[in-house]
């Protein structure tokens, strides 16, 4: 026999045990918020500096390599901290998850858009595929993210599909204010808005 | 009425419940993983499983290509099990409601 109360109880455990095995927020809000400022400060540098016109898209590339490396050892070192402060491990199960899901479209895009640039592809069309990729790297791990980084995904690709579509009527070569724009707008400031909506409902399957 | 002969003995133990709880949110498990996330000694651990192997709940599999490891994942019957075991609990509570 078991009493109503322990049956709560138990069901409650369960629940938990398997929320927190089955969701995993491989993007927190503080580095989310990190990359977006830097993302929407980078994003209209390349928008607005003649310095950044001036320069080759190969380098403006490597730029945005580097902003990526910041921001993502920026959200590593602040998962490592909420893992040792749970003492987890930092690549617990479903961290490993997580990258395997993520990885695969996130280096597929990487690889893809340099060779694109070094076929003398066009900025804003690079930048183009590198929302779809990112887009798709987290509707990958749909499954296993929490909703607000599923509906994040959703609306990069979202966004990554209009431009494709507006692209047919507007040739974007050389423009790479617009290049700047697109990176402030999407990395920049829904980075932003998906931290914010963290900070306000900090609910971990949410 | 409530049926309390499929509140399974085996499944009720809290060590098992865990396990049982992680292989039915995922489809496949190995043991590392389970271990680190359960918080369970080596021992604990394999006595649990091949408890719930016997019972016919939780299948393993021995991977020898590359890092040899050992991967767990609930039955057609482990996962029958579980899930009339969560249905007597929600009875229980809702009983204890009305």
């Amino acid at each position: 026999m078991i009493d109503p109360e322990t049956a709560s109880e138990h069901l409650k455990n369960i629940r938990a045990l398997m929320e927190r095995s089955t969701i995993y927020r491989a993007l927190s809000a503080p580095g989310a918020l990190f990359g977006g400022i830097l993302a929407l400060g980078m994003g209209l540098w390349m928008a607005l500096s003649q310095q950044a016109h001036a320069m080759q898209t190969m380098t403006l590339f490597y730029i945005w390599v580097g902003v990526l490396v910041i921001g993502d050892s920026f959200n590593a070192w602040l998962l490592l901290k909420k893992a040792s402060s749970r003492s987890e491990p930092f690549f617990s199960s479903g961290m490993k998850v997580a990258m395997k899901l993520i990885l695969p479209p996130m280096i597929a895009g990487g690889l893809l858009s340099h060779l694109y640039l070094t076929k003398g592809g066009d900025m804003s069309m690079c930048v183009v595929l590198w929302i779809l990729f990112y887009g798709l790297a987290l509707l990958a791990a749909g499954s296993f993210a929490p909703r607000s980084m599923r509906y994040l995904g959703a609306i990069f690709v979202l966004a990554a599909i209009i431009c494709l579509i507006v692209s047919y009527f507007y040739d974007p070569a050389g423009d790479i204010g617009l290049a700047g724009f697109l990176m402030a707008g999407t990395f920049g400031v829904f980075h932003i808005v998906y931290a914010v909506s963290i900070f306000l409902k900090p609910d971990s399957a949410a | 009425m409530i049926d309390f002969t499929k509140l399974d003995k085996t499944i009720h133990e809290r060590g098992r419940l865990s396990i049982m709880t992680l292989l039915a949110a995922r489809a496949e498990w190995n043991f590392q993983d389970l271990k680190a996330e359960l918080k369970l000694s080596d021992g604990n651990l394999i006595t649990h499983l091949r408890s719930l192997n016997n019972a016919g709940f939780v299948s393993m599999t021995k991977q020898v290509e590359g890092r040899p490891q050992t991967n767990y994942a609930l039955t057609k019957q482990g996962r029958t099990a579980f899930e009339d075991y969560l249905a007597v609990l929600e009875q229980i509570v809702n009983a204890g409601k009305s």
